[in-house]
């Protein structure tokens, strides 16, 4: 009886010290982890917080244009509150820029307005011999205005000039116009049409500034004509287009275009490089600068529309993240801005602070 | 030496004077019948009636083996051979071990007796012959030690007792007892009734064999208060033979149905003077005491029996009356027995006293254990232990193993998972669906009868729990991915806190009903004490006492249990 009731104490014991010691799993209770992108900080009296994931926020990153300028846009969003950053290209002038290395160099700026204009578009400029009566100006394939028209905002406009000449025959030239950016290299057509009377043949040559030409390639009427420098070449019936398409060594490519027409040589319309050497230079080119648009409660801050000058834009890292929806390559900058944004609807200045981590998609 | 018929029959009504029998006309005609011929009892000769008589006897159920005697014979003190062994020796030594038997009586037996007369209305309605096979088969299956003082203890039981079926069972119970002791005791006299003349003719019995004649028989069952019965007998030279059998039932039914015993002795009476007139003329009628003896089956030792309960076919011998008053040499390879397990078995058996391993399955229903809950929940198990029981308290310990079953328990988290360009919230869910838990099951219970009220107490452990996991992440665009449904099973809450692993402790009171053969029934109820629920946790933004609330207070808890006692005996 005794062996009995200690075999089963004893078989008690060992089960529930069995059980008890049993191996045990832990709970795994999924946990918040860290905002990748989120924009923490307070815009005049009013705290806003973003964090990617959170509250249906997230990060959006595209390149925008604007005024035929790439802005590599980041704007963290949740429908209702809205940050966006956007970085202005650079080195407009030469395709194989790299901006997220030239990121790395520059100084980053908040964006400016310019109460001046940055370039005044009129026929005189590029009429010399007053043979329009009419020009009207299309930029970036938008009529901008007829005789002088000013431009006030950096960019890269096409800028298109429908001519009326006093034979009534009109033209229309188009070029490409570099304004508030850096020109790291630039051209101009220098055209000789003395020449054209008694041999029915014009020159051509180019005037440059900043780093020597690399290569020319002279078009008349989409056909090459001649690779150097210097051209002399008949001129033909009807509307001469002629084209020059210069390299630098720099990189820098431009494009030059210029009007003769053949049957009256004395109508001709020229580059409009004058506008570029003629706008304004005191004005910090607006490469990599950085601007804000920020969205709440249905209003719309702009930082470009205020007067900047003071603020200050700490880039505090900027790495490689991943490639978005798009597959581009976003860049993760985190920085400090300090800034003053416009109110667009009242046009009231309120600051803005805060730190950020932020999307930016910066393309091959 | 030849005994007159004055000495026969004074011999005789001694010895029936003390026995407790009741005579009943049954027991003349079973006698009769017994007789190898239709053969009037008058025209019976004593050699008949001797076998007729031997014949019956050797029906008895005493399971006499040849070391009875030896060890009875061993036990005298002078160690004088056996056949100059007074009767003071044989008495002193048969005392003596008679003195090492105890009987503890409880209640529990007259339940059982009673109980086993289920089928009966009433014990007013049973007769003698329904008590009397009864009776026997019970009495077969005791193995006890009777000692004098029982008696006392047990007659004190009948004096408070108050039910009014407990007379039969402690009538038996008595009576039995009462009748092992005097079996005991009393001076077991050969009860070889030789009629001799005018009744008997001696000459005419079998002539005896010294040493190997049984003639004697014995009666083991004796009672003051039983009634004698005068019986009217006629009969020549004739042995009357009377049988031993177990006919306690048969004389304590005649003892309730004292109003019927009168006149079945008058029939008897009125039997027996038609049936055996005598039909010599030198026979005269003696008035004889006839008693039946009681003999229950018992694991008999020596030490109980009487040396002349034996019995033997040879019925040669010649009877003297230093027969008649003598016991007779026994042929101890007639009689096995194994004496040792005898003794064994009288001196360990306890009485009422028994140990009992049992199992169970356990059911309830009780409020939430774990947390504040609408829902009931649900329990089951298993558990074993061992009760033992003492005097009318019982007590127990176990262990068992419960499920216990929940529908409302559960617990949320949010969880913002930034991934990307965006993310999305992580809810999670979790369902606790069982809790196993293992408790010791701890009790007290006194008993009323069959009935137990008791007072439990169980410790408890919550060693493993079932849940459900459930993962939605809605992304913040928008777009919902599939749901993950995680269904986790055998895993266990596994904090630094354990939250889920709680002692607990349950206080109960229960009522049980024990059936018969080891089957018992009941019910507690009571609450639970469980230690609280830790208030936080180190996972950031998960806190289990947000989220699961306190413990709930006081729980009430409910079970049922069905228990089968597996009864340890020795």
């Amino acid at each position: 009886m005794k062996l009995t009731s200690y075999i089963s104490f004893g078989a008690i014991a060992l089960g529930l010290l069995a059980l008890v010691g049993c191996a045990k799993q832990d709970l795994i209770i999924p946990e918040s982890n860290d905002p990748i992108f989120s924009i923490r900080g307070t815009l005049g009296n009013e705290h806003f917080d973003l964090a990617a994931g959170a509250d249906n926020s997230y990060m959006y990153t595209s390149t925008k244009l604007h005024n035929g300028v790439r802005v590599f846009t980041g704007e963290l969003s949740n429908g209702h509150t809205s940050v966006e950053l956007g970085v202005f290209d650079g080195n407009l002038d030469k395709p194989n820029s790299v901006p997220q290395a030239d990121l790395q160099n520059v100084t980053m700026q908040l964006a400016r307005r310019y109460f001046d204009p940055l370039a005044v578009l009129n026929p005189q400029s590029i009429d010399p011999n007053q043979s329009t009566t009419n020009v009207d100006w299309y930029i970036n394939g938008t009529f901008a205005g007829s005789g002088q028209i000013s431009i006030y905002e950096p960019g890269r406009y096409n800028i298109c000039a429908h001519v009326t000449f006093v034979t009534g025959q009109t033209e229309q030239i188009c070029d490409e116009v570099i304004l508030g950016y850096t020109r790291n290299a630039n051209c101009s057509i220098d055209l000789d049409l003395s020449q054209v009377g008694i041999s029915g043949m014009f020159i051509a040559d180019l005037n440059t500034t900043g780093d020597s030409i690399e290569s020319v390639e002279w078009t008349l009427n989409d056909s090459v004509i001649s690779t150097n420098p210097y051209v002399q070449h008949p001129l033909a019936n009807g509307s001469n287009h002629l084209k020059a398409r210069v390299r630098f060594q720099n990189g820098v490519v431009r494009e030059k275009t210029c009007f003769i027409d053949g049957n009256a040589p004395s109508q001709w319309i020229s580059d409009f490089s004058i506008f570029e050497l003629s706008s304004t230079t005191s004005i910090t080119p607006q490469d990599y600068q950085v601007r804000l648009i920020i969205q709440n409660n249905g209003k719309v801050y702009e930082s470009v529309q205020a007067e900047n000058e003071g603020s200050s834009i700490t880039l505090l890292s900027l790495e490689p993240f991943e490639a978005n929806a798009n597959g581009n390559n976003v860049y993760k900058a985190t920085l400090q801005i300090e800034a003053i944004v416009m109110e667009m609807s009242t046009e009231k200045l309120i600051p803005v602070s805060f730190v950020a981590t932020m999307g930016v998609e910066v393309p091959e | 030496m030849k005994l007159t018929d004055e000495q026969i029959d004074t011999l005789f009504k001694e010895s029936a004077a003390k026995q407790a029998f009741a005579y009943k006309p049954e027991y003349w005609e079973e006698f009769s019948a017994s007789l190898p011929d239709i053969t009037p009892l008058s025209e019976a000769s004593d050699a008949e009636l001797d076998a007729a008589f031997q014949q019956s006897a050797a029906q008895q159920s005493f399971d006499y083996k040849p070391e009875y005697w030896d060890a009875f014979a061993a036990g005298l003190a002078t160690k004088t051979p056996l056949s100059q062994a007074s009767d003071a020796d044989f008495d002193a030594v048969f005392q003596e071990r008679a003195a090492d038997i105890s009987v503890d009586y409880k209640p529990e037996f007259w339940n059982e007796f009673s109980d086993s007369l289920s089928s009966i209305a009433s014990t007013e309605n049973t007769t003698d012959i329904e008590v009397d096979a009864l009776y026997r088969e019970e009495v077969a299956n005791l193995s006890f030690a009777y000692q004098p003082s029982y008696w006392e203890e047990m007659a004190a039981m009948l004096r408070r007792r108050r039910r009014r079926p407990e007379f039969l069972w402690f009538g038996l119970s008595g009576i039995f007892a009462a009748t092992l002791i005097t079996m005991l005791f009393m001076e077991r006299s050969p009860l070889k009734v030789t009629w001799d003349a005018p009744e008997f003719n001696v000459g005419n019995m079998p002539p005896e064999t010294n040493g190997s004649r049984t003639s004697t028989l014995a009666f083991n069952s004796h009672n003051s208060s039983a009634e004698h019965n005068t019986v009217q007998a006629s009969v020549t030279e004739e042995s009357t033979v009377l049988h031993s059998e177990n006919q306690t039932s048969d004389r304590i039914a005649n003892t309730t149905n004292g109003n019927n015993s009168t006149s079945k002795r008058s029939e008897i009476n009125s039997h027996v003077a038609t049936n055996h007139t005598p039909n010599n003329s030198h026979q005269n009628t003696a008035n004889i005491t006839r008693t039946k003896p009681v003999a229950p089956k018992l694991p008999l030792t020596p030490q109980t029996l009487s040396p002349e309960m034996r019995l033997t076919a040879d019925n040669q011998e010649n009877v003297t009356e230093a027969d008649a008053l003598e016991p007779r040499t026994l042929e101890s390879s007639e009689l096995p027995y194994d004496n040792a397990l005898a003794m064994t078995n009288l001196r360990n058996y306890k009485g009422g006293l028994r140990s009992g391993f049992y199992v169970q399955g356990v059911a309830g229903i009780s409020e939430s254990l774990l947390a504040n809950s609408d829902a009931l929940s649900t329990s089951y198990g298993l558990g074993f232990g061992w009760q033992i029981h003492h005097r009318n308290w019982t007590f127990n310990a176990g262990s068992n193993l419960i499920v216990n079953n929940y529908s409302d328990i559960k617990f949320e988290n949010d969880a913002v998972r930034h991934q990307q360009f965006g993310g999305g919230l992580l809810h999670s869910k979790w369902e606790i669906s069982q809790v196993i838990t293992a408790e010791l099951d701890l009790g007290l219970g006194y008993n009323v009868g069959r009935h137990q009220f008791r007072l439990g107490l169980r410790p408890s452990y919550d060693v493993r729990s079932y849940y459900t996991q459930k993962d939605v992440f809605n992304r913040t665009d928008g777009n919902t991915e599939a749901d993950a449904i995680v269904v986790s099973t055998f895993k266990s809450f596994d904090t630094e806190l354990d939250q889920f692993q709680r002692l607990g402790l349950k206080p109960s009171l229960g009522y049980a009903y024990n059936f018969r053969s080891g089957w018992i029934v009941g019910m507690a109820v009571g609450t639970e004490l469980m230690t609280s629920i830790s208030a936080t946790s180190n996972t950031p933004g998960f806190n289990y006492f947000e989220r699961i609330g306190e413990n709930n207070t006081l729980p009430i808890d409910g079970q049922l249990y069905i228990r089968k006692t597996l009864n340890y005996r020795r």
